[in-house]
């Protein structure tokens, strides 16, 4: 084969490996761009704390099974959207978002662990732990929907709780009212 | 928003009354505008000191709005090119179709003003100065370089918050209100010395507009209020419920579902194959035919024909073949399938026995949708190998016969036969090899499609009944969360709504304040000072100045100009005009009152270190009697009223009035002298040290009733007078005694001992001539113990010689009169004279005495004094002036000294009192009462030094009597004096009425004071003490106690009427009352 195909070849089929495989994790993928680019707009004080969330929200969207990569990444865009309309205090938004998706992604990482060393299951050979096992998976499976949508509803709440005010966000409002015009 | 000022003008009526503006606006049309201002021209000092001077404005302004009134305050800054220092103006602004309207609204707004700024006691407004109003319009439209707007809310208070952060109204106590707000702007520019212009203008605004600000402010201000606290909690629960339940459902439901799938095959094949066939035939055949025919013409035709035939045949054939090949096939699908079921199950349809509890009655509906799809491929390789091998063989037979026939038309005729026999036989062999070879394709789609429906139901009941007790363990931790920006923003939001719900209760503004400053210097300084005087800590938006852009400070200064507020919404108002426009601030009826609370700055026209009327001071508008002294002032508001101060004559007393020169004491005795004497036609007589009483002479009604004499021998009408000639009716004793104790008293000899040898000369003096007719000493005299023929004979119509104990008091007092009438002070001088020569040159404490007296005689027995007040027939009788009524006024004039006009005048009064008394005792009781005034009192009844040791000095006992008992024999005093402290306490005592004009001097004041009822030591009563020499002149202090009326007894506070008719000159005394010639 000419070589020069050959070449081409093998650069394609990279490519599509890597476009493949992108295709594969492209929740974990997203999720790792929204999370850098949460970082990248924190405030010092909180920027330890958001890589450590990023990191934790990458690791369990890339091994936790479903439905925990997708909704890393809702709850990732909610918090953008929250960011965007809740004017008043960014801070404590920024560390709503931050502390819901670390719990959401400590919660993952927990049931990938339980899920991946059978502990269901060892459990419920236990006689003693039988009926909890089962209690266990109901509380499991339910948080796995509950926490995210907690989440997203305390951000709505934010969002949504109060009707918006006149004169833009606060520092424009008092401002106005304080300055009337002057610089 | 444009504002074009058409025409203009001012309305003068003793004053500006308005002025007027004809104004165009774009998108509203023409109409006018009229302000009426007034000048504060008078504030009382007091006000300085009251903290709550803004209390009183913030009052103010709360009335105004109520009234509807569009406020308007201005002060200038005039110190160029006169320095004229602050002109305050307050007023009233508004519109109307046409000038009348506004006009009208404005002047109504302009009494209302006035109405309000009453509240400061006895400040006063007049008409504005006209060239200072000139200058005003002149300042905002020409010579003021820069204009500045004021905006943001004004605080007045020192410390405290004002308005509430909690949206409530605001603190409503004023006691922390500051002391100095506009003062402190005007102390700047003052300083500087830059003119200026800072005007207000407070537009009203209805409760209403007011109130649905507040709603909408409270409404997005709660909105965020919300936002200032929540909660988080983080917690874990792990329990076992304990229940009892059946639970029944029903279920049913629909599906339907579609499906499709889809193949596609690919196939190809290829085979290779060899043939060899070997074959032999053999054939043989017979064929035989025959056939007649036959025709006829004629256009018809009929044929028949018939033919057979028949052969036989037979083929036998051999072959064999083989073939091998091999094919490959491939192919795939997808398919795709897609549904949806709807369901309704009765949910928990739970029951705890039969009672329903919670989801019992909730009914279900699920719906589901599912859509799959697949895809799937294959491929197959094959190969295939066949031989075969085949042998045929046949026989043939046929037989063949025919016949036809035919029908024609024709004319003809034929007819034909024929026959004919073949035989035929035939042999063949073939042999045949052959190869083959096969390709092939194969393509092949298939297509498949389903659907399906479904539909469930069912009906489940399920019960169970579980018990337990399982501890529950709870671990939980909440957290209190803040959030400051909606607390900051809260706080802001709250505080215009605390301002709206306090414009909203007691009166809001839309106010333009303006400041116009004439160079770059004053408006930096105006820029510094406006914050620095009206701050406040807690306001939404604290006190800033903004200067206009370029293209927009004409038109403010039209709006200023005109007093038309500027309405444009600031394009960044999220109010959209409600609390502000862009040059406007709405502001609580306190915050306006910050901004125009009269300045108190004394360097400018308006005077505010002017003592204010006195708490305490009385208002009497229905004063008994018919004696009207004047009209009140009222003690509220220093206005002259029409209330007329008036006095009963019956309850007339002796009454003192004290001022100082100048200041219309005489004027108010004037009047009352005039009023009892005209009204009551009593006698009154008036003792005056100089010549102000004049006028009395054309006093209308009194005509006829006035006489003038006076000191000074060269006088139109001198006083001719002999001071030491009894009087008819006193007796000579009395009157010997009295005269030593009045001029002793009057001149003010120094020690008793001066009096006593006066006493003692005078005595000597009566007794040498018999005067003194009780007296053993006279009645043991031959010659003056007796009538004396001739005169006395014929005066007392009693034969000469009889004793005078044989007289009768009334012939030996007319006995005395006549003897003394032979006695001047000449004679008394030249006895006291011959007593000093007698006095041995050792003794020169006797001979100071005695001299003394000689001194203050001096005046009155050398030069021409000496002829007026010698013995003689021309004297005039002291005791019939002013009868039967009248006014006699003797004038002191220029000529003699103090001592001796007082001794001459003091003399006078005594007789005229004593003549009085003694015929009231003895003879009448209808006579007219005697009224003596005395001026310059202090001169008279001097008060005693108290450094004096030998006591002598000091008034006469005479007078004290006389001022203790004069009202018993229907005589009243008035004492007029300067000096009022010093007088003797005896006379002041006596004086129940006062009159008080302007007094200084601090003990006049103590007098006056304790006259007044009030206290004259330590602090209190201090503002009267300060008011009594801060009243003008026409302005004086009545206090007329003499009444059973308790109420009656406060000072009022009056204007005199003056008796406004010419003063009389010397020739005109002599035309009326003719000259006195002295007989020299």
């Amino acid at each position: 084969m000419n070589p020069a195909m050959e070449r081409l070849i093998w650069v394609v089929n990279g490519l599509m490996v890597v476009f493949f495989s992108l295709g594969n994790h492209f929740l974990t993928i997203a999720l790792g761009v929204s999370m850098g680019a949460f970082i990248w707009f924190s405030p010092n004080e909180q920027r330890d704390w958001a890589i450590g969330m990023g990191v934790l929200a990458v690791v369990a969207s890339a091994f936790a099974p479903a439905p925990i990569p997708i909704f890393l990444l809702v709850m990732s865009l909610g918090g953008w959207a929250a960011l965007y309309m809740e004017k008043y205090n960014l801070p404590a938004t920024r560390w709503n978002i931050i502390r819901g998706i670390s719990l959401y992604a400590v919660l993952g990482l927990g049931y990938a662990l339980y899920k991946g060393f059978d502990v269901a299951g060892a459990i419920a050979t236990d006689p003693q732990m039988g009926q909890g096992a089962i209690y266990l998976n109901a509380i499991i499976g339910i948080a796995l929907y509950a926490v995210p949508l907690g989440f997203l509803v305390m951000l709505a709440q934010s969002i949504w709780a109060h009707p918006p005010t006149l004169g833009g966000d606060p520092a424009s409002l008092i401002g106005t009212i304080r300055s009337r015009g002057k610089d | 928003m444009s504002l074009h000022i058409l025409d203009n003008g001012l309305r003068i009526d003793k004053g500006l009354r308005y002025a007027w503006f004809k104004l165009g606006q774009d998108g509203v049309g023409d109409f006018y505008r009229c302000v009426a201002l007034k000048e504060l021209s008078e504030i009382p000092v007091s006000v300085r000191d009251d903290y709550d001077l803004l209390g009183k404005q913030w009052a103010a302004v709360r009335g105004l709005h109520n009234a509807g009134v569009n406020f308007v305050y201005a002060a200038m800054g005039i110190y160029d090119p006169n320095h004229i220092g602050i002109v305050q103006y307050f007023g009233a602004a508004a519109e109307g179709a046409t000038e009348k309207d506004a006009a009208l609204k404005a002047v109504d707004g302009m009494a209302t003003v006035e109405a309000v700024m009453a509240n400061f006691p006895q400040s006063k407004l007049a008409a504005p100065t006209p060239e200072w109003f000139e200058w005003y319009l002149d300042f905002i439209t020409t010579r003021s370089k820069n204009v500045a707007a004021i905006l943001g809310h004004p605080d007045p208070r020192q410390g405290k918050r004002g308005a509430s952060g909690d949206g409530t109204l605001g603190d409503a106590s004023d006691s922390d209100l500051s002391q100095e707000q506009n003062e402190i702007l005007f102390r700047g520019l003052a300083k500087l010395r830059k003119n200026f212009i800072y005007q207000v203008l407070a537009e009203h605004v209805s409760r209403k507009e007011m109130t649905k600000s507040l709603i909408q402010i409270a409404q997005v201000a709660s909105n965020v209020a919300s936002r200032r606290r929540g909660s988080i909690s983080y917690g874990f629960n792990l329990s076992i419920p304990l229940m009892a339940a059946v639970a029944q459902s029903q279920q049913a439901g629909v599906s339907q579902g579609q499906g499709i799938s889809q193949s596609v095959q690919e196939g190809y094949s290829e085979g290779w194959g060899e043939s060899h066939n070997v074959g032999i035939s053999e054939s043989d055949g017979v064929a035989h035919s025959s056939g007649t025919s036959e025709s006829w013409g004629d256009g018809r035709s009929q044929g028949t024909s018939k033919g057979t035939s028949v052969s036989d045949g037979t083929s036998e054939s051999s072959g064999s073949s083989h073939t091998s090949g091999s094919g490959e096939s491939s192919g795939g699908g997808w398919s795709q399938s897609q549904g949806f079921s709807v369901g309704a199950p009765n949910l928990g349809n739970t029951l705890l026995g039969n009672i329903p509890v919670i989801g019992g009655a909730i009914k279900g509906i699920s719906a589901g949708y599912n859509e799959s799809s697949g895809v799937s491929g294959f491929s197959s390789t094959s190969s295939f190998s066949s031989s075969s091998s085949s042998h045929s063989s046949g026989s043939s037979h046929s037989e063949g016969s025919s016949q036809g026939s035919s029908k024609g038309q024709s004319q003809s005729h034929s007819v034909g036969t024929f026959s004919s026999t073949t035989n035929s036989h035939s042999e063949g062999k073939s042999e045949g090899w052959g190869q083959s070879q096969s390709h092939g394709m194969s393509h092949g789609e298939g297509t498949g499609v389903s659907s399906m429906a479904g539909r469930i139901s069912g009906v489940g009941l399920t019960g169970g009944l579980s018990t337990g007790l399982m501890p529950g363990v709870s671990i939980n931790r909440s957290y209190q969360t803040e959030d400051d920006v909606a607390d900051r923003v809260t706080e802001v939001l709250r505080g215009l709504e605390s301002l709206v719900n306090q414009a909203a209760a007691e009166g809001g503004f839309m106010t333009n304040a303006f400041i116009f400053t004439e160079d770059n210097e004053g408006a930096a300084a105006a820029d510094a000072l406006v914050p620095q005087a009206f701050h406040g800590v807690s306001v939404p938006t604290p006190i800033l100045t903004i200067h206009p852009l370029k293209n927009e400070e004409d038109l403010l200064r039209t709006h200023a100009l005109s007093f038309a507020p500027w309405i444009e919404a600031d394009a960044a108002d999220p109010f959209g005009g409600q609390l502000w426009t862009r040059y406007a601030t709405l502001m609580t009826a306190g915050q306006l009152a910050a901004l125009t609370a009269p300045g108190l700055f004394e360097e400018g026209t308006a005077s505010t270190v002017m003592s204010e009327i006195p708490q305490g001071m009385g208002f009497y508008p229905n004063m008994p009697g018919d004696i009207v002294l004047g009209h009140q002032y009222s003690p509220e508001t220093a206005d002259l009223t029409t209330a007329q101060v008036r006095l009963d004559f019956p309850n007339l007393m002796h009454t003192m009035f004290a001022g100082d020169t100048g200041f219309g004491k005489s004027v108010a005795a004037m009047r009352m002298l005039y009023e009892t004497t005209l009204k009551h036609h009593t006698r009154s007589v008036v003792l005056d040290f100089g010549a102000g009483w004049r006028s009395m002479l054309n006093a209308p009604g009194l005509e006829g009733h006035v006489d003038i004499q006076q000191l000074w021998p060269d006088a139109v009408r001198p006083f001719r007078w002999n001071p030491l000639q009894i009087g008819r009716h006193i007796s000579p004793e009395t009157q010997w005694r009295a005269f030593a104790d009045v001029f002793g008293g009057i001149t003010q000899l120094g020690v008793k001992r001066q009096k006593q040898e006066l006493l003692d000369s005078l005595r000597k003096l009566y007794v040498g001539h018999g005067i003194l007719v009780d007296d053993p000493e006279v009645r043991s005299d031959d010659q003056w113990g007796r009538v004396q023929a001739g005169d006395e004979s014929n005066l007392i119509s009693r034969s000469a010689g009889l004793p005078l104990g044989a007289l009768d008091s009334k012939d030996r007092q007319a006995l005395a009169v006549y003897r003394s009438a032979e006695v001047g002070l000449q004679d008394l001088y030249q006895t006291i004279k011959e007593r000093l020569e007698t006095v041995p040159p050792r003794d020169t404490m006797l001979t100071g005495v005695l001299e003394g007296i000689l001194f203050r005689m001096n005046p009155l027995v050398q030069g021409a004094a000496s002829t007026q007040f010698a013995p003689g027939k021309d004297t005039v009788p002291v005791e019939d002036m002013s009868k039967p009524w009248g006014v006699t006024i003797i004038e002191g004039g220029m000529f003699l000294d103090e001592f001796g006009k007082a001794f001459l005048l003091g003399w006078t009064g005594w007789h005229l009192y004593m003549d009085m008394v003694a015929r009231r005792v003895h003879e009448v009781r209808d006579e007219p009462l005697l009224q003596i005034v005395y001026e310059e009192a202090n001169k008279i009844f001097s008060k005693p030094d108290s450094g004096d040791e030998g006591g002598g000095g000091g008034i006469a006992e005479q007078f004290g009597a006389q001022f203790r008992d004069g009202r018993k024999y229907g005589a009243r005093f008035y004492v007029v004096s300067q000096a009022p402290s010093m007088i003797a306490q005896d006379i002041i005592s006596s004086c129940t009425n006062i009159t008080i004009g302007f007094i200084k001097n601090p003990k006049d004041k103590d007098l006056v004071m304790s006259a007044l009822a009030l206290s004259e030591k330590g602090f209190r009563d201090e503002e009267w003490r300060r008011f009594i020499d801060d009243i003008p002149i026409g302005m004086a202090i009545g206090r007329y106690p003499y009444t059973t009326i308790r109420k009656m007894q406060r000072p009022i506070l009056f204007r005199p009427l003056m008796l406004d008719v010419p003063e009389p000159a010397d020739r005109d005394i002599e035309d009326i009352l003719g000259r006195i010639v002295l007989d020299v």
